[in-house]
């Protein structure tokens, strides 16, 4: 219990003392938010049918982004290694890591999700069926990119390779997630899409760490 | 058994045995090839809606089984890989990936060209098609994943793990795709107790099927077999096959 509150104590520190980094993801997500008004048409009837769209790429990509700092730096500074070698049940460290990762890269993607879904004209009353949406699917996004992380942890630059690793595999996460906004949007009841994702949220807890641990593990064997 | 199986992972045991089993799919497989081609272009009935473009299914279901079935297989040798650390298996991943994109690109682009005269468009957001170009996606990713790692063995391993994510994930996307929106035709060679085709075309599309999977099967074993002439070039086995030029 007390490695664990260590554990968790140096995870939060180390997110806290970069926060300006944690922020980049985020300030992506309103950026993205923000091209889309630019590119195309900024009527309020185009703008809210498209916002569940327009929220969840940028989620997705603010999260891909957001990757590179899981393991990268981790894995340089030998901080997988020794994990790999103490007693510690590396898919429990990892579920942990992704935790805090998710409260300083995930959580202010749903916050901010708010005010960018009402720039984007989406109507008020609907707002929270795309917050639930993010709610239960960005952490899915933070566990299943661990995986990708993991995999591309020891190369030099894997940013690219992670996303596209790992779109393909969001592809659920996407249509169930956007799903709630566009259901909600045309005043159709959505908790079954809110359901579907909570069940790839339980499935990616109990399942992505394992597969992360094991991508850690290969690549750290090169060295 | 279980020593044969070991000892079938290892390169100079492997080397020779791929060799026969590669004539020993190809001969079969162009036979079938040929006869299943007659049967689908000059035998087959003309299809009493499509005409004869139906005939594109000759060559698209095909390419659509294949490209499920590399993958699935693709995940069984990740199993294979990841457990034993198989060289075998390892080499299967990736020499597999790359037919095993070439038939899903073929699939996308035969329903393309099948989908313009009878749907009236090349390309909808169609379930199958979706899923299926989400599925050359994952291909994609298992080759960057293995150019990207300079060392072959942990980049098969890596590779492994990708394909096998991805198998679990690849119902799961079909399913969410499928539930988003669908248009295709539904299954019909599938339903044997009554297929919805006349024999004269089932048949012709089953051997063309088989015949695909057998010279798959072809392609991937010379393949593999260069792949670990590469690995273990330094190896002993090898510089002695090179040396009596078989």
């Amino acid at each position: 219990m007390r490695g664990l509150n260590a554990l968790l104590r140096r995870e939060l520190q180390r997110y806290w003392r970069r926060r300006g980094d944690a922020l980049q993801a985020p300030l992506i997500f309103c950026l993205i938010c923000l091209v889309f008004p630019l590119g195309g048409v900024p009527s309020p009837e185009h703008l809210a049918r498209y916002a569940p769209a327009v929220i969840w790429a940028g989620a997705l990509t603010a999260c891909i982004f957001g990757l590179e700092a899981l393991y990268r730096q981790e894995m340089a500074e030998g901080w997988v290694d020794a994990m790999l070698l103490s007693s510690w049940p590396m898919p429990l460290v990892l579920f942990f890591k992704a935790l805090v990762h998710w409260l300083f890269t995930g959580l202010p993607v749903v916050l901010l999700a708010w005010p960018m879904s009402r720039a984007l004209y989406f109507p008020a009353d609907q707002v929270p069926a795309i917050l639930y949406g993010l709610l239960l699917g960005t952490p899915v996004l933070v566990l299943l990119g661990g995986i990708g992380a993991g995999l591309t942890a020891g190369m030099g630059r894997g940013g690219l390779l992670t996303s596209l690793l790992m779109l393909p595999l969001y592809v659920p996460v996407l249509i169930f997630g956007a799903g709630c906004g566009v259901a909600a949007h045309d005043g159709l009841p959505y908790t079954g899409q809110l359901y579907l994702l909570a069940c790839l949220l339980v499935a990616a807890v109990f399942l992505a760490p394992w597969a992360s641990a094991a991508a850690l593990k290969i690549a750290s064997e090169s060295s | 058994m279980w020593l044969w199986f070991h000892r079938l992972g290892s390169g100079p045991t492997f080397y020779p045995f791929a060799g026969r089993l590669a004539w020993i799919f190809a001969i079969p497989g162009l036979l079938l090839l040929a006869h299943g081609l007659y049967g689908a272009l000059w035998l087959a009935p003309v299809d009493y809606q499509q005409g004869e473009g139906y005939r594109m299914i000759f060559v698209h279901v095909p390419a659509a089984w294949l490209s499920l079935f590399v993958y699935t297989s693709m995940a069984v040798a990740a199993i294979v890989a990841l457990i034993w650390r198989m060289k075998v298996a390892e080499a299967y991943i990736v020499d597999a990936a790359i037919p095993g994109a070439g038939f899903t690109a073929a699939a996308l682009i035969t329903g393309m060209l099948w989908g313009k005269p009878m749907w009236g468009a090349y390309w909808v957001w169609d379930a199958r098609l979706t899923s299926e170009l989400i599925l050359l996606f994952l291909y994609f990713g298992v080759l960057a994943l293995d150019q990207a790692i300079e060392d072959k063995r942990q980049a098969a391993r890596a590779c492994a793990l990708l394909a096998l994510v991805g198998a679990i994930n690849v119902p799961i996307v079909h399913y969410s795709v499928e539930w988003w929106n669908t248009l295709h035709q539904g299954p019909t060679v599938s339903k044997f107790d009554s297929p919805s085709m006349d024999s004269r075309m089932l048949i012709p599309l089953l051997e063309l099927s088989l015949a695909s999977t057998l010279l798959f099967g072809t392609i991937v074993l010379v393949r593999m077999r260069a792949t670990l002439l590469w690995r273990e070039r330094h190896s002993r086995w090898v510089r002695e096959i090179v040396e009596s030029g078989r």
